[in-house]
């Protein structure tokens, strides 16, 4: 068993390098892509696609750490992206645990389903509720957002699946 | 308790959630500068951002070379002319500077003086969220940038506020986010407002001069800068102009449309005002 140990160890060493690359892709690149006043936002994505490879827990964790890593290189406040993305981990790998296989159109839905929710409770907490924005603002973001996200969302399952079916899971060696 | 034992998810789930939580705590305690893990996250990836951003810069430039080429032409004939009607306003306002010199030396005053200390920092990132206008520059608390010192662009423009400083990085809140709020006057009249962001106006790039009278003396193209009141901002620096002007929602009182002066998409580097001294 030791080396499935060591085989994971690697596996979530390379999705951490991988969440590194899109976080550059998002914060040096894309944010300066501007289609309808807005931007792509691939990191839920990313949440979305490891929890339907790895599990609720595995997703949890990842997308806690992930969360940490946005919530320090992106404003304007602490801790939002590693409760939201934990949450996000957790919920995706659960209902995908059960209920779904473990295909494309199956992340690709959850990767919409992650960054519309990620939007609500982001926007309604931090938005909606101090009185910062009316709540038809969200629409005019989120619609937009969701689906100019839609048209990334293919690489960065690519990517990512690729990894998981690479390494596999290492509690029972078998390939997702 | 024990149910939390039981279900290890659960508690595990629940001790993320308690440190993100004290982790925001602290952050909100140290008044601006950055958490220890923040700080630290935002170090290591900092030399990585500004390696994209220096080369997204290139390959806008050079976009902006190939396919903007006759817009920029016209815009460079279009400063010329606006150069030399400034050169010749210049020209005109030197005389009167001489004669505010000379009635100051008769009445006994002191020369009017602002004195700044400046930093100049690049932007490594910037809006990289859909719901903030920020930008992230390269320097922090190690070159003396600390948390509510004002950014102006290289023109002197106002750009926004240090909001977060870490070691080698700092973020700034934008004059166009809703978070933004600084005393101003218009430069015409001597007009007092609040200029302040608006979600809807941040998206358009704009933000509102507000709590102006319904029959209020501003017309567009007034310029509106920092009136200096509050301390954190220093005064006459330049905001932008009037666009338009609305009665608001309660119909009581009227608003102002700004367009900002700076170039928010343009700019490439900035100055943080780290202490600034006014004598009048």
């Amino acid at each position: 068993m030791a080396w499935l140990r060591y085989r994971g160890i690697v596996k979530w060493i390379v999705y951490s390098l991988v969440f590194l690359a899109f976080l550059l892709l998002q914060t040096g690149v894309l944010a300066r892509v501007r289609v309808w006043g807005v931007s792509p936002n691939i990191l839920p994505t990313v949440v979305a696609v490891v929890a339907m490879s790895e599990g609720r827990t595995a997703g949890a964790v990842y997308g806690f750490f992930i969360g940490l890593w946005c919530d320090a290189v992106i404003p304007p406040v602490p801790a939002v992206h590693a409760v939201l993305f934990l949450l996000l981990g957790a919920g995706i790998g659960h209902v995908t645990e059960k209920l779904f296989r473990k295909n494309f159109l199956t992340g690709f839905l959850c990767s919409l389903v992650a960054l519309a929710a990620f939007d609500v409770v982001f926007f309604v907490v931090l938005y909606l509720i101090p009185g910062r924005a009316a709540l038809h603002n969200l629409v005019l973001v989120a619609a937009p957002e969701i689906a100019l996200t839609a048209l990334c969302v293919p690489a960065v399952y690519v990517s990512l699946r690729a990894v998981a079916r690479r390494f596999g899971n290492e509690l029972t060696g078998e390939t997702s | 308790m024990r149910f939390l034992l039981k279900h290890k998810g659960l508690l595990a789930a629940a001790a993320a959630v308690l440190l993100a939580f004290v982790l925001a705590v602290v952050s909100s305690l140290t008044g601006g500068y950055a958490s220890p893990v923040s700080n630290l996250l935002g170090t290591v990836f900092q030399p990585l951002q500004s390696g994209i951003a220096g080369l997204s810069d290139s390959i806008a430039s050079l976009y902006g070379y190939m396919y903007e080429h006759d817009a920029l032409k016209e815009e460079n004939e279009r400063l010329k002319i606006q150069i030399a009607e400034m050169e010749a306003a210049a020209r005109l306002s030197e005389a009167s500077n001489d004669e505010n010199e000379r009635l100051r030396q008769l009445l006994g005053l002191s020369e009017r003086r602002r004195d700044f200390v400046f930093e100049s920092a690049t932007i490594t990132e910037r809006d990289a969220s859909n719901w903030a206008s920020t930008l992230t520059l390269s320097r922090g608390s190690a070159n003396g940038i600390a948390p509510g010192q004002c950014v102006i662009s290289e023109a002197g423009y106002l750009v926004g506020v240090i909001n977060e400083a870490g070691t080698t990085w700092s973020t700034v809140t934008t004059l166009i986010d809703t978070d933004m709020e600084a005393g101003a006057f218009v430069f015409r009249t001597g007009l007092s407002a609040v200029v302040e962001g608006n979600f809807d106006l941040m998206r358009q790039g704009f933000l509102r001069m507000s709590y102006l009278a319904k029959d209020v003396d501003v017309k567009n193209g007034d310029v509106v800068l920092t009136s200096g009141i509050g301390g954190k901002y220093p005064r006459d620096i330049v905001v932008g102009r009037v666009t338009n002007l609305y009665v608001d929602e309660t119909g009581i009182s009227a608003y102002a449309v700004i367009r900002p002066s700076v170039e928010l998409e343009e700019l490439k580097q900035v100055f943080v005002i780290k202490s600034f001294d006014i004598s009048e």
